[in-house]
């Protein structure tokens, strides 16, 4: 018991948090009150984006939420750091330094996961409880887990901060430096390893060397794109998703490790800080001039670096405008004036350090880039198409080592050569595999080596079954051409059944030369229309969109067609009025229309009466043109839905039409 | 014992307290005085813990106090600025201190409340400063600690309370033995209170002693002798602090044992001689300038 309560005293903590009470229920409320406002406000996207997902939660408000609110807490508990009055009492007071550090980091810990939770039960009542939104499964756990988790991160950093420093605009600055600075030389080095505009090709040996199409791309570290890089990102606006095709590690489990080592690293830290601090208020504590000129270099370098290191002029303007921003950084820090030439000597080592960062890593990332990778260094590859209908399998089929040397052999044949751009030419993503790691280079085979590569892929067995698991039973939802599909999940699960089977049953080399068919052209051919099915699952947190060509396979067509059909035919039946058509890619209703002579509402009153005596609820086969089917689009604006339906044109239909006048 | 060896505090480099070395007896009230800025409050905090030293140690019993919780229960510290818990009541703030020390005597509060007619239930903040401070004071006492550490402890209170709080002090030093150490930038304040005095002056304790001592081993003697041409060598035998002559009549502050001085001083064949006490003020300042330091520098 005397341990528990030298590490957490309850009765300290609620004296000390009744001293802050007002302060942290205001705090409290604006929280709770800006996760209600962006649930409510997600809630009412009902007709064109159905689904929720962790990332649509985690938006700007939840993120500054995340990142402000913690911070706000520490500043409040640890308010006696910056009272001479307070820190009397408590310093004074029989009291180990430890038991007070951790009695307030533990209880504010303890006040944020309670407002994590209240904020995860208001997501689970006005979200989720929606039915109109299909939302990824285990968003309130995951929102509990992650958030709760990045929010301790951030409140461990600050208390830290407030350890080490005696003044609140410096703890804040400590605290955006120690959070976000790692981000910021992510994304740096990042964007560096993409501008590889300049790079030499010509240099590059080509006989017995790769040459990547395009220029490296660098590897990414799941393990450090935690929290701090996201409110980094969203705070910034800018993406730090370089790699679009590792998609699907953000928000993850796999992050929680980071941050649970993260935040005990900055407890402990902080705890040592607030035990060794020589002086107590603010007034006369400050962290040591060194460190003071570090933290503001560390400020001061990222705003340079992305201001002014453009050329020399914004390395002017920029420099003058934040070295009056540094002289003031000083004043606000210090609380007395400071020369002026300690300034410019102190702003002199920015300049220093943003160009160290931009050039030697420059000169790193060209010669990483202008590296070859021998024949002889490769163990294995792992091969994926360039597809959009790949999301989900993209990340198995990469970790999937392909040791065929024939493969190795077939992949550098295609990256030595200069790139022949053929009609049935294809790029695909090459992971090489070599001692040290790996690297990752996008390559273009032409024709007739695609077609070597398919062959080989198509005798691997484990590969053929991971490309043809297309995830069946985690779609959630489906959209066609980008538009929500109302179907029930019964339905969902048949059709993309349907598909799964399809998949399994094509030939291998067929199903990796995916062409969509084309559903419909305009009179003049020049406009042609894909129906495209998006099946949208949840891979940890991330919506993961795979395309499927509606054509492709007849029984799909068939069976999603009678879907949407007797949908819209119980649906809609009876509620002409409300109802807008028109057809994909032209203007062929609207024509219609004007060339019966008849108004809008008139015209859908007949059309509905039409469709439902005549719209067939079982479609016998895809169409080949469109000349056998009429692609109806609908919009209700009282539900503000949409669909598309398939009108046969048959002899029903012509009469129809001549019913309303056309001929 | 309380005791400052060495003991030094720098803020910002700038030193405040330094190469400080203090004895505070137990059951001893102890005064330090010395003007503003001199470091009163600094030393305060840390005997009591608040801070930590720079250099050289702060010891009560012979142990360290800075974060040393098993001393520090036996230590209260009431600084100059008071700091109370918003909103809270006096039995708030007592159930507080309760819980910080174990020997709390909920009776001796109650029956202090009492003698100082203050209640317990209004809320803090509405009360003046002055009864703020008695319930500070009253808070400390009834912690039972055996030490006591107020700064600039009369400041706010009005005579007849100055007058309670003195007695109240003296009776728990009397009864329990504890021990008190006051500062005051005002000397009156506490020369009829502490038995034990020092002089703060810079940062260092540049004189310290019993009260008693120095009221008893200092006077202010005025003298004439039959030969009208004596000067300050005719009482080289003595410790002449001072020495002033005006007409036949000269007027001297002497240290030294009464009774010597005064058979010194009788054997002079004196035509007038008187030996008048000094107040603690002008012992203090006679003994400044003895060390060598300007009056108007160390000016209380």
């Amino acid at each position: 018991m005397n341990l528990m309560r030298s590490v957490f005293d309850f009765r300290l903590f609620r004296q000390n948090f009744r001293s802050c009470q007002g302060a942290l229920l205001i705090t409290t409320l604006i929280y709770q009150a800006g996760m209600l406002v962006q649930c409510f406000s997600l809630s009412q996207r009902q007709s064109y984006d159905l689904i929720v997902d962790f990332s649509q939660l985690s938006g700007v408000v939840s993120v500054l939420a995340c990142f402000l609110f913690p911070i706000a807490v520490s500043m409040l508990l640890f308010d006696f750091l910056f009272s001479r009055k307070k820190s009397d009492l408590l310093f004074s007071s029989p009291v180990p330094r430890r038991t007070l550090y951790l009695t307030n980091l533990i209880g504010g810990a303890g006040f944020l996961m309670l407002n994590v939770m209240l904020a995860t039960v208001l997501v689970h009542v006005t979200l989720l409880q929606n039915p109109q939104l299909v939302t990824d499964d285990g968003l309130a756990a995951r929102f509990l887990i992650l958030w709760g988790l990045a929010q301790l991160m951030v409140y461990a950093f600050s208390c830290l901060a407030v350890s080490l420093t005696g003044n609140r605009f410096v703890q804040l600055t400590l605290v955006l430096v120690l959070i976000l600075l790692p981000g910021w030389l992510q994304y740096t080095a990042q964007s560096l390893f993409y501008s590889g505009a300049d790079l030499d090709y010509s240099k590059r040996a080509t006989e017995t060397l790769t040459e990547p199409l395009y220029t490296r791309i660098p590897q990414s570290s799941s393990t450090l794109e935690t929290i701090p890089y996201i409110a980094f990102s969203e705070l910034t606006g800018m993406p730090l998703r370089m790699d679009t095709y590792y998609s699907a590690d953000s928000y993850a489990y796999t992050h929680c490790p980071v941050m649970i080592v993260e935040t005990l690293a900055a407890s402990l830290l902080g705890l040592v800080a607030f035990q060794r601090r020589r002086v107590e208020v603010a007034e006369t504590s400050f962290i040591s001039e060194g460190a003071h000129e570090g933290l503001r270099i560390a400020l001061f370098t990222p705003i340079f670096y992305t201001l002014g290191m453009h050329d020399w002029f914004s390395a002017l303007l920029y420099g003058g405008i934040l070295l009056i921003l540094y002289h003031l950084y000083d004043y606000l820090a210090h609380r007395e004036v400071v020369i002026l030439r300690r300034t410019v000597l102190s702003f002199l080592a920015v300049v220093l350090a943003a160009c160290m960062i931009r050039f030697p890593i420059r000169m790193l990332i060209r010669r990483e880039a202008g590296r070859q990778i021998e024949l002889a260094e490769v163990e294995a590859v792992s091969v994926v198409p360039m597809t959009s209908s790949m999301a989900l399998q993209q990340s198995p089929l990469l970790q999937l080592k392909l040791t065929d040397p024939q493969l190795i052999s077939l992949i550098f044949q295609s990256g030595a050569q200069t790139p022949d751009y053929t009609q049935d030419g294809a790029s695909y993503y090459v992971r090489f595999y070599e001692d040290s790691g790996s690297s990752d280079f996008m390559i273009y085979f032409n024709a007739d080596q695609r077609r070597q590569l398919e062959n080989v892929l198509a005798q691997n067995m484990q590969y053929q079954s991971l490309y043809r698991d297309i995830g069946a039973d985690r779609v959630k939802q489906i959209q066609l051409n980008g538009s929500p599909v109302t179907l029930s999940q019964d339905q969902i699960h048949q059709l993309t059944g349907r598909i799964q089977q399809e998949v399994q049953q094509q030939e291998f080399t067929e199903l990796l030369q995916q062409k969509p068919q084309i559903a419909c052209r305009d009179l003049t051919g020049s406009s042609l229309c894909y129906f495209t099915l998006s099946l949208i699952s949840f891979e940890a947190g991330e919506r993961v969109e795979q395309s499927v060509d509606l054509f492709r396979y007849q029984s799909v067509f068939q069976m999603y067609g009678s879907f949407v059909n007797t949908q819209f035919i119980q649906d809609y039946g009876d509620r002409a009025a409300m109802l807008e058509y028109y057809s994909m890619y032209d203007t062929e209703v609207e024509d219609l229309r004007e060339a019966s002579g008849l108004s809008d509402t008139q015209f859908n009153q007949l059309l509905t009466e039409y469709l439902q005596l005549h719209l067939p609820t079982q479609l016998t086969q895809a169409p080949v043109s469109s000349d056998e089917y009429l692609y109806l689009s609908y919009y209700d604006s009282q539900r503000r839905q949409q669909g598309v339906i398939f009108v046969a044109r048959d002899e029903n239909w012509r009469q129809w039409l001549q019913q309303i006048g056309i001929e | 014992m309380i005791i400052a060896e060495n003991l030094g505090k720098k803020f910002r480099g700038k030193p405040v307290i330094r190469q400080m070395n203090c004895q505070i007896k137990e059951g001893s009230i102890y005064g330090l005085v010395g003007a503003n800025g001199a470091g009163k409050s600094t030393f305060l905090r840390l005997l009591a813990g608040v801070y930590q030293p720079s250099e050289g140690k702060a010891e009560i019993r012979g142990e360290p106090v800075f974060d040393n919780p098993r001393v520090k229960r036996e230590i209260v510290f009431i600084p100059d600025e008071l700091y109370f818990f918003p909103n809270y009541n006096f039995s708030m703030m007592a159930d507080y201190y309760a819980g910080l020390y174990e020997h709390f005597d909920y009776d001796r509060f109650r029956s202090l409340c009492s003698h100082f007619r203050l209640d317990t239930q209004a809320r803090i903040h509405n009360f003046s400063k002055g009864m703020k401070r008695q319930g500070a004071l009253i808070l400390a006492l009834a912690t039972r600690a055996r030490y006591f550490f107020f700064d600039e402890t009369f400041d706010g209170l009005d005579p007849v309370m100055r007058s309670f709080v003195k007695s109240v002090l003296e009776e728990d030093v009397a009864q329990r033995g504890s021990t008190v150490l006051l500062t005051s930038h005002n000397l009156r304040e506490l020369e009829d209170l502490c038995d034990h005095m020092g002089l703060l002056y810079e940062g260092r304790i540049l004189f310290e002693s019993d009260i008693e001592s120095m009221k008893t081993e200092m006077f202010k003697v005025q003298i004439a002798l039959k030969d009208r041409d004596f000067g300050r060598e005719t009482f080289r035998q003595l410790k002449v602090l001072y020495y002033k002559k005006s007409g036949s009549v000269a007027t001297m502050i002497i240290k030294g044992d009464r009774e010597l001085v005064y058979d010194v001083l009788q054997s002079k064949d004196p035509i007038i001689l008187d030996l008048l006490p000094l107040s603690l003020e002008e012992v203090f300042i006679y003994e400044m300038e003895g060390c060598g330091y300007e009056f108007d520098a160390l000016r209380l």
